[in-house]
């Protein structure tokens, strides 16, 4: 019988429990610290990596996308040309990863395979392909999944603020959130996700205003869902008592929520935010 | 030049395992120009590992055949493909690979076949191709080969004018992409191509050995990024930046980092920079953020040496051996809305520009600008809107009559102290209307307290208190709320009034007449105080006033 198989990549930000849970399939990007490369969720976890970041000041972390030969190996291993693919990356004007997975497509002409582009970065992307996977584990077809998916990604809310600028700056991956840069003083950005890219929401005073401003910012679009199921997800790297404290708060504010999930910022997202990052993600169906 | 009529199978392992030491040994200046699509620096070296993945792909199988060197060359690169550019490049040799068909060894003919093959791969694979990147190079030295082709079936031949015609398209990729343009690249993709074929082509005409390390050489398109040994950094870079508050200080730190020879003079409104660098974008960038930037000058001083000698041979730029961008002198971009405010001290100053304050007027509590002043300042504000931060009440007035003294559309926002000038500062966003402007900046400045701590001028008794001349006194939101002998003690007694449970941030900035230590010191003995607030300081070098603090 033929079956819909969904395929990720690493920047989803999501565990291996949840995946396995989900039969959310992953292909790594790769981190590489020098000349040391590695396979991002597989052997390095988020963890390992922000000690190594600190570790190793001088050198930047760079990422880089994984090639179409690892599409098209993971594609031939979890699905037969009878099935579907449903192939869902990292936002493409963040990342190559969707090119390489578009070329693995056209390598395998037998193949069913559907790309998209989330959009989303982190669990903002993260996010729309656990709702897919819920929808496949119930039987859905694939027009009922890809309308879903549509409809979770519109309804997502995110913000998240980052302790520096520098990290997203230096990896060219700042989008209009560049206007944020520059000042004297320690401002902490209140970004956002806009068209695929990093946007700039606010800038605030320090740290702990920074937080209590995410809270609000998600609490103020996520109040009022009538008769709608609430979702929460809080992501962290190297944050995790800010993320402590906002999932404290959002129990407290939301304590009818459908799920309040908490994710860890792995290495590929994190090489570009930088440690000290901490965002909310809302949604309501 | 010697007629090489085909390539067959040994050849072509030989010239492709050339050319994959040719580009790894030219990585560093093929990513030197990366500026899109994300500005990473890494396009040479993601080039050259995929390239190497796809020569070594070569030694796994023993077939004479061309066709089964350049699949197996396709694979490599399938399976090697690192980054962008990587996966670009495997598409490239994915088209290459399956132009050779079944032939046992290449022509002129099917050499040129392959190399438009490659192209026109490429360009299907590519989500969105981008002109003035790798595939437009490709692609338009591509159809050159195949036009070769025609005159005469010959591999040199094709070889040449496919090569000729890469650097030529390669050369125009600044004007089509305009971030190359911007940063005074050329794109770093399509530099990565050119380096390729150049090490076959040298491979084939003797020039080069497979394996041989050769970085330096005198007729390459890649003069532009080459280096001779005695010249650490190639660029010349020249600009002038019009811009307002060019911040020097900061410009020669971070140009000194990436080059040496530097020369950075003029005023804070118009500043000549000299300096050479190897990565002239980098500078480029780091100057447009303080303005608009003039008189670019880019030349390639290796190039400039090897000029005497070298005849001709097409370089970066064939004609010049430098890339020059004339930008068209004009006025000051207008923009939609501007800032004037008023300030004194240095580190103030630098504080207020760096969050966006066009011009600044210099001024303060016993030294109020005059209307003509700030008028002045409004009319070379380059903006039609105007929004004024007087950051004192005695100001405020003075501010108010500049609406109706020019022609320009200006708003006065009833800032009374330095940190509220800050705080609506903090709100301020050039994208949006000047209306909004003032409601978001007004708002912002309800949110935060001031205190000020100076000297009294003259026995007096004001607010209760009996004040001596020379007693140090702390006000909070302009009204005396503690006065003492000791200026540390007067901060803390008025941080004791200042801060109530919903404060979070509490900043200092210490004036001119205040030590670092000093200023150290009592951020520490406040911070011991309040652990739970965060605290900081900054050198405000302000005259008469100790301290102004802030708390929000």
């Amino acid at each position: 019988m033929s079956k819909t198989v969904i395929v990720i990549d690493s920047t989803a930000d999501l565990p291996e429990s949840l995946r396995r849970e989900l039969d959310l399939h992953m292909v790594p990007l790769n981190v590489h610290f020098g000349t040391e490369v590695y396979k991002d969720q597989v052997d390095l976890d988020s963890k390992t990596f922000y000690q190594k970041l600190k570790a190793s000041k001088d050198v930047m972390p760079r990422t880089s996308q994984p090639s179409p030969a690892q599409f098209v190996d993971l594609y031939k291993q979890v699905a037969s040309p009878d099935d579907r693919i449903l192939s869902i990356h990292i936002s493409s004007k963040a990342s190559g990863t969707i090119q390489s997975a578009l070329i693995a497509k056209s390598l395998l002409p037998e193949y069913n395979i559907e790309i998209i582009d989330s959009e989303g970065l982190s669990i903002h992307y993260g996010m729309q392909a656990v709702e897919m996977a819920k929808l496949a584990q119930q039987g859905a077809s694939v027009e009922q999944i890809l309308e879903h998916r549509k409809r979770v990604k519109e309804s997502i809310e995110v913000c998240f603020t980052v302790e520096t600028l520098e990290y997203l700056h230096k990896n060219g991956r700042i989008g209009t959130a560049n206007a944020f840069l520059g000042t004297v003083l320690s401002i902490k950005p209140i970004l956002s996700i806009e068209n695929g890219m990093v946007s700039g929401v606010e800038k605030v005073r320090g740290r702990k205003k920074a937080v209590k401003r995410l809270v609000e910012y998600i609490v103020d679009k996520m109040i009022d869902a009538p008769g709608q199921k609430l979702y929460l997800g809080i992501v962290q790297g190297d944050a995790e008592e800010e993320a402590d404290g906002i999932e404290a708060e959002l129990r407290a504010i939301f304590p009818k929520a459908e799920s309040i999930q908490r994710f860890d910022m792995g290495p590929i997202i994190g090489s570009h935010a930088g440690p000290g990052t901490v965002g909310i993600i809302g949604y309501k169906l | 030049m010697a007629d090489v009529t085909i390539i067959d199978g040994d050849t072509f392992r030989q010239m492709i395992s050339a050319a994959s030491s040719y580009l790894l040994d030219n990585k560093e200046r093929v990513d030197a120009l990366n500026v899109f699509p994300v500005p990473d620096g890494d396009t040479g070296t993601n080039m050259s590992l995929t390239f190497k993945a796809a020569s070594d792909e070569l030694g796994k199988i023993n077939s004479k055949k061309v066709s089964d060197l350049a699949q197996a060359l396709a694979r490599g690169a399938l399976m090697g493909a690192r980054g962008n550019s990587g996966v670009i490049l495997s598409q490239l040799l994915r088209g290459f690979g399956n132009e050779t068909d079944s032939l046992e060894s290449l022509d002129g003919a099917a050499l040129a076949k392959c190399l438009s093959g490659a192209a026109k791969m490429a360009y299907r694979a590519v989500i969105k191709p981008v002109e003035g990147t790798i595939l437009t190079v490709a692609r338009e030295a591509g159809e050159a080969a195949l036009r070769a082709a025609r005159e005469k079936n010959d591999v040199l031949h094709v070889l040449t004018k496919f090569l000729n015609a890469a650097r030529e398209s390669l050369n125009n990729t600044p004007k089509l992409l305009p971030a190359l343009r911007d940063a005074g690249v050329v794109d770093a993709g399509g530099a990565g191509y050119v380096v390729i074929w150049e090490g076959v082509f040298k491979y084939l005409t003797g020039d080069l050995k497979a394996e041989e390390k050769v970085t330096v050489d005198d007729t390459t398109v890649f003069a532009g990024v080459l280096s001779e040994e005695s010249i650490e950094f190639h660029y010349c870079t020249e600009f002038i930046i019009q811009g307002r508050n060019v911040p020097q200080v900061d410009l020669k730190d971070y140009l000194g980092g990436i080059g040496d020879s530097l020369i950075v003079v003029g005023d804070e409104d118009m500043v000549k920079v000299h300096v050479h660098t190897n990565n002239p974008g980098l500078a480029l960038e780091k100057a447009l953020k303080y303005g608009q930037l003039m008189k670019i000058k880019i030349e390639n001083m290796v190039e400039q040496n090897r000029e005497a000698v070298a005849s001709g041979k097409a370089a970066w730029s064939a004609n010049t051996g430098a890339v020059e961008f004339k930008s068209t002198p004009k006025q000051e971009v207008e923009r939609e809305v501007g800032i004037v405010t008023v300030a004194t001290g240095e580190g103030i100053t630098e504080i207020l520009r760096s969050l966006g304050a066009d011009k600044i007027v210099a001024g303060g509590q016993t030294m109020n600008p005059s209307t003509a002043d700030i008028l002045e300042a409004v009319e070379n504000c380059p903006a039609k809107n105007v929004i004024i931060l007087p950051n004192n009440k005695n100001i405020l007035t003075t501010a108010a009559q500049v609406p109706s003294v020019t022609d320009k559309n200006v708003f006065v926002i009833e800032s009374k102290t330095i940190p509220q000038g800050i705080k609506a500062l903090l709100s301020y966003d050039p994208d949006i209307s000047p209306e909004e402007n003032v409601k978001s900046m007004s708002e912002a400045i309800k949110e935060v307290k001031t205190g000020e701590v100076t000297f009294a001028v003259r026995d007096t008794s004001m607010n209760g208190f009996q004040i001596e001349e020379k007693d140090i006194i702390g006000l909070a939101e302009g009204k005396i709320e503690t006065v003492g002998k000791d200026v540390s003690t007067v901060v803390k007694e008025l941080v004791k009034k200042l801060v109530d449970e919903n404060s979070a941030i509490l900043t200092l900035y210490f004036g001119a007449d205040v030590s670092e230590e000093a200023a150290n010191e009592l951020l520490d003995e406040l911070q011991e105080e309040y652990p739970d607030l965060e605290l900081e300081m900054y050198n405000g070098n302000q005259p008469l006033y100790y301290y102004l603090i802030s708390v929000e």
